[in-house]
């Protein structure tokens, strides 16, 4: 019998979603290589340091670009009043069988999606200032530096923990990425609600 | 200097005054901090808060033009308090000499002394001598107490140089003056040293000389002449003006001081006669009664052997009686037309030179000028220069190369009077000036002897051994060694001197053994003994110091003989002990003096028995009587020095006699000879001076990148108070104006000026550099080898503002003193 | 470390700039086209052709002026603000005497060196002009190609007062007490330990120096606090999610569950 398929999310949002990702991934790894001397023999894959920084900066432009795009495609879903909590959401980490009174989102998503909203919305603006350095002024814009690295800090492990919820830890949700849709039954369980009241 | 850089560090006071040693003679300060670390005070009295009075212990703020008063306040503190050196005073200087009882002096005469006459602007002398008995002996009084004596004169003149006097007309603070004569003053113990240093502060004013005679008479009264450590210290303006003076660079002297034979003195006798001063002091070396000696061996120097001395006189050039033939005059005269062509060498009068603006226009009555320099400059291009019309001036301007000091080998004379030889660090793009002096020597002579002329014997006979000659007889290269050894000088015939046999060709070893009878050359016998027997002295480099005094007598050599303190024995007590054990010059071994070389080598005044020693001379060996001159009737205005103000003031009378300006002043009437007095138009006292970064006219570092980065600009210094009351702002443009021409500035508002309360008014001060022109303002398209200079420059020179007014015995003009005003620039922010 | 320092005695300075025309001499820096801005500084500012630069400073008190000579220029921190700034293995080192270089054949440009001074010393270009580099960081380099043939620092040595004095750092215990006697302070950077040690008349602000120089807050933040800590988050984090695949495992519905039900 054919699964029940779903559609979670449209072409457009898909593509935005590749977008968004190849570019943090490209960020991620010429920003790594700048971030410690010991990463620096990342810049050798983008052949180079500098070749290494310009992308950065443009790639940089993508994904501040993109964060507003995803944001706003998602934001009726993301201000949406859940009736989950931060407790469901580590309670459901760790219990399978618990399932969270989820809507499109659940507490932990929309948590995730603001953070990546705000995060990339900082990186962006201290990114901006970091190529453009001489415009804030010495005593801000050394703060800029601490901001960026803050923040790819933060937002480097919050992806870690979306990249493996996405994937390996809830196993059919790559599938968004790929056809956009999922199936009848994780709709049911990851967002009761959502199953229950929109597909 | 009497002394030199490195004794500095000897001193126990250092008077900075009329000079910015901080940052005008960097390397001065080397010496003068050794001395700090040491324990000196430094002190400081200027118009402006320099780089030199933030380094000293006291500083006090006077007008410009106003130093003798506060020296004359001065010489009274130290005779009112009894902190002269009194035996010092008493056995080597005029102090007990009895003055003529005609002798008047300006407190009792409107300002003036005896003998003035008013119509010629000038002095009979005849009351200022002293009293003779029947052989021509001085009459002295060793008391010192006799009214008629110098030092009670002395005393009589300067009490009217009363503190509040001071105060009143320099403007100085009475508590910080207080303090500078206390401390200058302990230097008249025996055994502590104070020096003075002094540059063109002093200098450039129409009492420039007397101002330096005011301190000489200080360091006199407070021993500290030919004492380490002590001395009259002039920091030259240039590093080789002091060679240059040697060599004569100036009109009333021959080299080594020789003065200008005058047309009133036609034979070589009566020229030896008039010049050899004579004394019947019996103690008297009377060292330049060696005159004939010195005269002889130059003609000899110039002319060679083949005509005799009189007739070799007779081709000296000689001046009119009376006449003046100074930077002034010359370009008074030339404004006149009095010329036809100019060689400015190396030089750049249409900026340094003071009413820039006459200097200019008397270019333009030229026709033709010869630019003699390593760039382009205000001088040979001044028909360009702004309000010229090139098409309305005749002069033909031509422009020659020539090569830098550090491109060519020779001598540069310092103010200490060390004559160092220097290699040529780099070759020359250009030929060097020996080299173009000699083509030119060589085409004149040629012309004199094809067509013939006007008195040709002195072209024709002129001594030209300057190097090897080519077949024509012309010198190919010229060679410094041989220029340098015709200095120092030769024996031109076999000779037996002192008991010692030369042979012809030998070099002089020393100008004690120079000749009268035309034996011996010597092209300046101050520098016989530069280069002898013993080689090119002033190439040595020894480093050793064995006195510990920092004499390094194996480095280089100074003149004369090698002396590195002159004066010095007037260092030690009658018996030759030092007057300072713990700083000795020289001293008596009881044999022969150890130490520094000695003004000659005759015993000290007594015997160590007490008794006097008649084989003694006294210290002062150039001086006709053999002591120093705290009474010094050579001068113009008189024996003493008194306070006359600038030509331009800002009071309208003198405040401490009737006489308002200097009554002997040569004055200038040209249309271009503008003055004028307390005039509410130009109501601010205005001065040059220069900065570290940029050298005389900025000819030179104006065009290297690295020193117009640090000073791209003409500045005005100006009080806070003031620049308040012009409605300017730091860093404004601005306009400096005097009656005779106005310069662009950038004003610079500092509390390193303050206003002055000078005789109850508030006098302002501002102060300007004079390293600038318009030549390399990018107004003016400034280029650098065809394209456009990276650092132009902003404004004139400063002394298109400066008057034409010089000093009576000098005639250096008095740019550190005049009146200007200072508004913002129109149609700017 | 057998360090050197360069120590700068302000009261004997004179401000004559002969150690700004020295420096760029010997290194060959350009000339900067300046106007009078109202005071005899000049250039305003330390630039990619200016490593050095004096400061003037008039102060009034109690009506007694003062006429401080300072100096802007790389002070060769021990603990460097701008070492630690930098993300480019080898670009900015220290050599055996406690010269800090900026390697411009490895500088990326990235000026986290500029931010990351106390002192506020490199400055970036990005122009060729002359020839210098494009983007690029510059500063003083304590003339460590002299020290390699055995000369002292261009600046210290054209010095005409011995202001600017180059000496083993191993002497400072012995200068400062001397100094102390002179009642002059020992500004040596505190924790920073600057290879350029300044005797001081007047406060530190007098002479344009920081009155407690460190590296600046935010600096030290990001590189030595965050930067370790970082790593150690993401490597915890790569570790977390191991451990939770590992222990917890994946929340497969199709399994786990049942209540979807195969269809």
């Amino acid at each position: 019998m054919a699964e029940i398929l779903v559609k979670r999310a449209s072409p457009i949002q898909r593509l935005s979603h590749w977008i968004h990702m190849v570019s943090f991934i490209i960020l991620a790894l010429t920003g790594l290589g700048l971030y410690a001397r010991s990463f620096f023999g990342l810049t050798g894959l983008f052949g180079g340091v500098d070749m290494s920084r310009t992308i950065h900066h443009y790639t940089g432009i993508v994904f501040f670009a993109t964060t507003f795009i995803i944001f706003f495609q998602w934001a009726q879903a993301i201000t949406a009043r859940g009736e989950d909590s931060l407790v469901d959401v580590v309670r459901s980490y760790l219990d399978h069988d618990f399932h969270a009174p989820a809507g499109k989102l659940n507490f932990g998503q929309k948590m995730f999606a603001w953070f990546a909203f705000f995060g990339g919305l900082v990186m962006g603006l201290t990114g901006f200032a970091m190529w453009f350095p001489f415009v804030l002024g010495r005593g801000l814009q050394q703060w800029m530096y601490f901001l960026h690295n803050a923040f790819f800090v933060g937002l480097m492990l919050f992806i870690l923990v979306h990249l493996y919820l996405g994937t390996f830890g809830n196993p059919g949700s790559w599938r968004i990425m790929v056809s956009g849709t999922v199936t009848k039954a994780w709709a049911k369980a990851h967002h009761p609600k959502w199953d229950a009241e929109e597909v | 200097m009497t002394n030199h850089w490195v004794d500095l560090r000897n001193s126990d006071v250092i008077l900075i005054a009329g000079s910015n040693a901080a940052e005008n003679h960097p390397i001065s300060f080397k010496w003068v901090t050794k001395a700090m670390e040491s324990g000196a005070k430094l002190l400081s009295v200027d118009p402006r808060f320099t780089r030199t009075s933030s380094k000293a212990d006291i500083y006090a703020a006077i007008r410009s033009g106003s130093d003798i008063v506060w020296l004359g306040g001065m010489v009274k503190y130290i005779l009112d308090n009894e902190l002269y050196h009194k035996d010092y005073v008493r056995l080597y200087t005029n102090a007990s000499y009895l003055v003529s009882p005609d002798f008047k002096m300006p407190g009792e005469l409107e300002g003036l002394f005896s003998g003035y006459d008013p119509k010629l602007r000038k002095y009979n002398k005849a009351s200022w001598t002293f009293q003779t008995d029947a052989d021509g002996v001085i009459l002295k009084d060793p008391t010192m107490k006799d009214p008629n004596c110098v030092l009670q004169l002395l005393k009589k003149h300067y009490s009217r140089y009363t503190l509040d006097k001071v105060v009143e007309i320099t403007g100085t603070s009475k508590e910080k003056m207080l303090e500078v004569y206390k401390t200058y003053a302990s230097t008249g113990q025996p055994n502590r040293t104070g020096t003075i240093m002094y540059a063109m502060g002093w200098t450039q004013h129409t009492v420039g000389v007397q101002n330096i005679r005011t301190m000489s008479i200080i360091q006199l009264l407070l021993g500290n002449i030919g004492m380490a450590g002590g001395g009259v210290n002039a920091l030259r303006g240039e590093s080789n003006v002091q060679g240059s003076t040697d060599h004569c660079l100036l009109f009333h002297i021959l080299p080594g001081y020789l003065g200008t034979p005058t047309a009133s003195l036609p034979t070589f006798e009566k020229y030896n006669e008039a010049r050899t001063p004579k004394t019947s002091e019996p103690y008297s070396a009377n060292w330049w009664s060696n005159f004939p000696k010195y005269s002889a061996s130059l003609l000899r120097a110039f002319y060679g052997t083949n005509a005799d001395l009189e007739t070799q006189y007779s081709w000296l050039p000689k001046l009119d009686d009376g006449q003046n033939a100074s930077w002034l005059v010359l370009f008074d005269e030339m404004l006149k037309g009095s010329f036809t062509g100019f060689f400015s060498w190396g030089q750049n009068p249409a900026c340094s030179g003071a009413n820039s603006n006459k200097t200019r226009r008397a270019l333009a009555q030229l026709d033709w000028m010869v630019n003699v320099n390593l760039f382009d400059n205000e001088t040979g291009s001044f028909w360009r220069g702004p309000g010229m019309d090139p098409a309305s001036i005749k002069t033909e301007v031509f422009f020659l190369p020539c090569a830098m000091s550090f491109e060519k080998e020779g001598s540069i004379s310092n103010s200490g009077r060390w004559v160092q030889w220097r290699y040529g660090a780099v070759e020359p793009p250009a030929p060097t000036d020996g080299d173009m002096i000699n083509e030119l020597q060589w085409r004149v002579r040629k012309l004199y002897q094809e067509q013939g002329g006007v008195f040709p014997e002195p072209i024709l006979n002129l001594s030209w051994n300057y190097g090897p000659k080519g077949p024509d007889g012309k010198v190919r290269h010229i060679d410094p060694h041989a220029i340098a050894k015709e200095i120092n000088g030769y024996f031109l015939e076999d000779k037996v001197v002192s008991g010692r046999a030369f042979k012809k060709g030998d070099l002089v070893p020393s100008f004690a053994f120079l000749q009268d009878d035309g034996s011996t050359s010597s092209g300046n016998w101050l520098y016989c003994n530069s280069y002898n027997a013993d080689g090119n002295n002033m190439a040595r480099r020894g480093k050793s110091d064995p006195t510990g005094m920092g004499l390094y007598s194996g480095w280089s050599w100074c003149w004369p003989v090698n002396r590195r303190i002159i004066y010095n024995r007037a260092s030690v007590d009658e018996y030759g002990k030092p007057w300072a054990a713990h700083k000795p010059v020289i001293y008596w071994n009881g044999l022969s003096w150890s130490g520094d070389v000695p003004d000659g080598g005759w015993p000290p005044l007594r015997k160590a028995d007490g008794t006097w020693n008649e084989a003694t001379k006294l210290p002062f060996i150039m001086k006709p009587h053999g002591v120093s001159s705290i009474f010094g009737p050579g001068l113009a205005e008189g024996p003493f020095p008194e306070h006359y103000e600038p030509l331009e003031c800002p009071v309208e009378r003198n405040l401490m006699n009737a006489q308002r300006t200097n009554p002997v002043s040569r004055l200038f009437t040209g249309e271009f000879d503008l003055f004028l007095n307390c005039d509410d138009r130009y109501p601010l006292v205005g001065t040059t001076y220069r900065v570290s970064e940029h050298w005389q006219t900025g000819v030179l570092t104006r065009w290297l990148p690295w020193l117009a980065e640090l000073q791209p600009s003409n500045f005005v210094e100006m009080s806070v108070e003031l620049a308040e009351e012009k409605g300017i702002k730091n860093g404004d443009e601005v306009v400096v104006s005097t009656v005779r021409a106005s310069v662009d500035a950038i004003a610079i508002v500092t509390r390193r000026f303050k206003p002055f309360i000078v005789g109850g008014n508030t006098v302002h001060q501002v102060g300007i550099p004079w390293h600038f022109g318009w030549a390399t303002t990018a107004e003016h398209d400034v280029k650098a080898n065809g394209i456009p200079y990276s650092n132009p420059t902003y404004g004139d020179a400063a002394n298109l503002l400066t008057p034409s007014i010089g000093d009576a015995n000098t005639m250096i003009p008095e740019s550190k003193a005049f009146m200007v005003n200072v508004e913002k620039k129109q149609g700017r922010g | 470390m057998a360090g050197k320092m360069i120590l700068i005695d302000t009261t004997k300075c004179t401000g004559c700039r002969a150690c700004q025309v020295a420096c760029k001499q010997w290194n060959s820096l350009s000339a900067v086209a300046t106007r009078n801005l109202g005071t005899h500084e000049n250039p305003p500012d330390l630039a990619y052709n200016t490593y050095t630069k004096i400061i003037f400073s008039e102060v009034e008190k109690n009506g007694e002026l003062a006429w401080y000579f300072g100096q802007h220029r790389c002070m060769h921190c021990e603990d460097a603000g701008c070492m630690k700034a930098c993300p480019v293995p080898g670009a900015i080192t220290r050599d055996a005497n406690g010269a800090v270089v900026i390697n411009q054949e490895l500088c990326t440009g990235c000026k986290y060196c500029v931010f990351g001074c106390p002192f506020n010393v490199p400055r970036y270009d990005n122009k060729n002009a002359e020839g210098y580099g494009v983007d690029k960081a510059f500063k003083c380099t304590l003339c460590f190609d002299r020290l390699a043939m055995g000369e002292q620092p261009a600046c210290t040595k054209t010095c005409p007062t011995g202001a600017l004095f180059f000496t083993e750092k191993a002497k400072l215990p012995e200068i400062a007490s001397s100094a102390a006697q002179r009642g002059l302070k020992v500004y040596d950077g505190g924790s920073l330990k600057t290879n350029v040690v300044f005797l001081l008349k007047g406060e530190p602000e007098e002479y344009g120096l920081p009155a407690k120089p460190a590296i600046p807050t935010p600096t030290f933040l990001w590189r030595t606090i965050m930067k370790p800590l970082g790593i150690a988050a993401m490597v915890a984090g790569i570790f977390g999610v191991i451990a939770h695949y590992s222990y917890v495992g994946p929340k497969d519905i199709e399994e786990g569950d049942g209540k979807g039900g195969k269809h």
